[in-house]
């Protein structure tokens, strides 16, 4: 079993490096339409990811908020629910951790940080809760509520850095932006590497954490088993004792927690501040990285940072070659297509051989005329 | 009762299907059938569940292609492969479930499909549907929404929707089944006045009572073939509720028959304990619609009660509500003396209802998780399973595989999903799960459906051994060879009522069939 197990693992890994390497000479070829040298393009990518100590600290942090929200995304799935709500709860977690950091920021250290990071789980999960809820107690579908929950949420966080009685730093001249103070230092992630131009903060460390945490849940405890059993069959999980209505809630609870430390991450490790329109879509790109890693926390992992790469290197991209940094939106698209492509050929070619080693176990018929 | 079945009329039938055979895996749904279908005729059909009327009415639809045999349209050989074909030949069909949009109008459902151009005018097809609605005693308001409307209006909508399209025949698949009493008869009148116009009608259903009420011949289906056609007039119902059951008993398997026998000869030697399980008064509301009706009951602990039924009269809210996932709407539900009408699904397994549901695949097993992860979905809370929330590899895997070997479930380990095994092995999974726990009252619903022999062997034994173990045993069936092979009583379901509840020996064919086709008073008579 395990040696089937080890091929299969190997197989899709072998394909998935065959689809990046396709999405990366689709790459190449866009960048030759552009009429940039090919080579010049593919360096700067790389020396803009992974170069030198700065593009690894790079790639590392922009990878931190893809992996939260990817996990967000895929422990929602199991449950049966798709939650699209993690831009907005990125937004309501990363506001309630500023201003729980703000609060709390003359604690001894670390206990100002713990709190803020409590508060940045507890406010993403809140919103999502509330998603949860409406499903739960209305039949809401989460999709809509979650969709709709994002413009709110980013509208409210907007609205505590525009209001001065919130979180706004003090109004000292008409030209003062709209923004919150500056975090003291005590109650920001604090980096990795002291003194290094790598400005990788401890949030890639709490998110690797995090799906490690996520993979023992859903794999190893009787919550997990019941969330997967809800997903998979929700009249089956109601028959074995499972409070769908509760866990729903819970779920969607854990789920809006995970995007809110994503909010988190990327406000008390890299941006200190509270600003309007902090996130460039991290919450719908994380979902981009779970579906690459077909919902697999470990796969969200790898896919997270692949992604942070090439966030990262996009940016040098669009400084040495003059290819536009959009570029690199493309080139994820493509990475996802292949990679897609090629798990649905991997799948089925596995299912025929599967049905073929498990012969006589097949399926009956289904039965005629069960309703006649 | 008259056994020679009656010539065709002399007109040319409107609609001839001639020696009808259609073959799924493993079944032959139909197998040489014909149907006739005069001008001006209510032709009904009668049959079991799983009889071949739905692939019967698939075929004349389109929806289906016959393996062999011919269909006919005013005396012409056609071939119809589609519902879209089989409308422009004048053939339209009035589902059992409806096709409905509910957020669109009366008028606008009934347009649909047949808008013709892509502007129109609301206002004239309005108009035209709530003539056509007027014309066949359909009242409805052509511009309420359909959501809004009961559902014995939603089937007159479905109605509308087959005669705008001007049909020579039509086919009510089932249709009284979701009705009330006085909206089947307003539903007959339609049927009457659509066949005085000259349209052939074919009427399915399982109710006998209803056919003698509206029909011009009756056909009867058994496993797949027509057992004889009969003008309505000289038939009597209990002839034909035994033509319909009839001769199963003796077609059926040499395994159940053995397990007949072996139960007579035990018959007198188990002992029959106290009551276990104890329906009173049990009602179920589905919103205005009433799945079971003030039903009383009683199990006795090392007894078998059948609940012989036609699907779909309240058994499938039956086992919810021994499964704890639906409340009575009234009355109580005891066991061993405690209530357990307001008690969720751990509660119901922890008084000791294990409950064997209809559909393995949609409320018995979960197909994407493995073999042994199935096994334990009910106590996976408990020691030895887990511990303090985590779960014990171990024992899982252990467990699995203790019960696939004690149950005989052929899968290559217990990390199998269980959506790749057979359907005998599914059913084996979910009898391992069920019987392994505490049991003192079993509930088994269509236990044995789409398994081979050996697991059909296999399920009655467990059954039968439960019940030696003192388990208060609920078989709930259609097929009434299995009832009677297990029963120390038989109980009879129709539209949601206990008709009534008959020691074994009374449990007679001619005592059964009408009463499955919901036929009181020969019953009491006879009684």
């Amino acid at each position: 079993m395990s040696a089937v197990r080890l091929r299969r693992s190997l197989i899709i890994v072998g394909v998935n490096g065959v689809a990046l390497a396709l999405a990366l000479a689709a790459t190449a070829g866009i960048v030759a339409l552009y009429d940039k040298p090919v080579g010049a393009a593919l360096k700067a990518l790389y020396e803009g990811s992974l170069g030198s100590a700065f593009a690894l600290g790079t790639t590392l942090n922009k990878a931190t908020p893809l992996l939260f929200v990817a996990l967000a995304f895929l422990v929602a799935q199991r449950a049966g629910l798709v939650s699209i709500g993690g831009e907005g709860q990125l937004y309501v977690g990363g506001t309630a951790a500023v201003a729980a950091a703000l609060a709390f920021d003359g604690l001894p250290r670390p206990l100002g940080l713990v709190l803020a990071l409590v508060c940045g789980f507890a406010g993403g999960g809140l919103w999502g809760a509330l998603a949860g809820w409406l499903r739960a107690r209305f039949e809401v579908n989460e999709v809509i509520a979650t969709l709709l929950l994002n413009f709110v949420g980013i509208a409210v966080s907007n609205l505590t850095v525009q209001e001065p009685s919130l979180l706004r730093e003090p109004v000292t001249d008409s030209a003062s932006l709209p923004q919150s103070p500056l975090l003291a230092q005590v109650v920001r992630l604090p980096r990795l590497v002291q003194d290094s131009p790598n400005r990788v903060h401890l949030g890639i460390v709490l998110a690797v954490l995090a799906a490690v945490g996520v993979g023992v849940l859903l794999r190893r405890t009787v919550a997990g088993f019941r969330i997967r059993m809800l997903g998979h069959n929700p009249a089956m999980a109601e028959r074995a004792g499972v409070n769908v209505a509760v866990m729903v809630v819970l779920v969607m609870f854990l789920s809006g927690g995970l995007a809110g430390l994503a909010g988190t991450s990327v406000l008390l490790g890299e941006q200190y501040r509270l600003q309007p329109e902090f996130s460039p879509g991290f919450g719908f790109d994380g979902i981009a990285v779970a579906l690459l890693a077909r919902s697999t926390p470990g796969g969200a992992v790898a896919a997270a940072l692949l992604f942070g790469a090439l966030r990262a290197g996009g940016l040098r991209l669009e400084a040495a070659v003059q290819v536009p940094q959009a570029l690199v939106l493309v080139v994820q698209g493509v990475i996802i297509l292949a990679v897609a492509a090629t798990a649905y050929w991997v799948e089925r070619t596995l299912r025929a051989r599967n049905t073929v080693e498990v012969a006589g176990a097949t399926e009956q018929p289904a039965m005629v005329e069960a309703t006649a | 009762m008259t056994d020679s079945p009656v010539r065709p009329p002399t007109a040319p039938p409107l609609v001839e299907l001639r020696g009808i055979v259609k073959v799924f895996p493993g079944v032959r749904a139909n197998d040489g059938v014909d149907h006739t279908n005069a001008a001006g005729e209510v032709h009904g059909r009668l049959g079991e569940n799983g009889a071949g009327k739905t692939t019967l009415v698939s075929i004349l639809y389109g929806l289906e292609q016959p393996d062999e045999g011919t269909i006919a349209v005013n005396g012409t050989a056609v071939r119809i492969e589609s519902p879209r074909q089989a409308l422009s030949r004048g053939i339209a069909i009035v589902q059992q479930h409806f096709a409905l949009v509910p957020t669109l109008t009366v008028a606008e459902n009934v347009l649909l499909g047949q808008e013709g151009r892509p502007v129109f005018s609301a206002a004239r097809v309005e108009a035209a549907v709530g003539a056509l609605a007027e014309t066949y005693g359909l009242a409805l308001d052509p511009s309420a929404l359909v959501g809004e409307l009961s559902i014995g209006q939603r089937q007159r909508v479905e109605i509308l929707k087959c005669l705008y399209r001007e049909p020579q025949v039509v086919v009510f698949d089932e249709p009284t089944t979701v009705l009330i009493p006085e909206e089947i008869e307003r539903l007959f009148e339609t049927v009457r006045t659509l066949a005085s116009e000259g349209r052939a009608v074919v009427l399915i259903t399982h109710t006998l009572d209803e056919l003698m009420a509206v029909t011009d011949r009756i056909s009867v289906l058994r496993a797949g073939r027509s057992v004889g056609t009969f003008a309505t007039a000289e038939v009597d119902p209990p002839g034909l509720a035994r033509l319909m059951v009839g001769r199963e008993v003796k077609l059926r398997s040499a395994v159940v028959a053995r397990a007949e026998d072996v139960q007579l000869e035990e018959h007198a030697e188990h002992e029959v304990g106290d009551v276990v399980l104890d329906l009173a008064g049990v009602t179920v509301l589905d919103g205005s619609t009433v799945r079971l009706d003030r039903i009383e009951l009683t199990v006795r602990a090392g007894e078998v009660v059948g609940l012989a039924g036609v699907e779909g009269n309240g058994q499938r809210e039956l086992v919810q509500l021994m499964c704890g996932t639906r409340r009575p709407t009234s009355g109580t539900v005891r066991v061993g003396g405690v209530d357990l009408s307001a008690a969720g699904p751990l509660r119901w397994q922890a008084a000791g209802v294990r409950v064997v549901t209809e559909d393995r695949h949609a409320t018995g097993l979960v197909l994407d998780m493995s073999v042994g992860e199935n096994l334990v979905t009910d106590r996976i809370h408990h020691r030895p399973f887990s511990r303090r929330g985590l779960l014990s590899f171990g024992q899982l895997l252990q467990h699995g595989r203790r019960l696939m070997r004690e149950f005989r479930v052929k899968a290559p380990s217990p990390a199998t999903p269980a959506r790749s095994l057979s359907g005998g092995n599914q059913q084996r999974v979910v009898l391992a799960r069920e019987l392994s726990a505490d049991v003192r009252v079993l509930v088994a619903a269509q236990p044995t459906r789409g398994l081979d022999v050996g697991a059909i062997e296999e399920v009655t034994e467990r059954v039968v051994a439960a019940r030696d173990a003192g388990a208060a045993v609920l078989l709930i069936s259609s097929d009434l060879a299995e009832i009677l092979a297990l029963s120390d009583r038989v109980a009879v379901i129709h539209r949601g009522r206990l008709l009534a509840v008959l020691a074994q020996r009374e449990a007679t064919l001619e005592r059964l069939g009408p009463l499955l086709a919901g036929h009181v008073d020969v019953a009491e008579v006879a009684s």
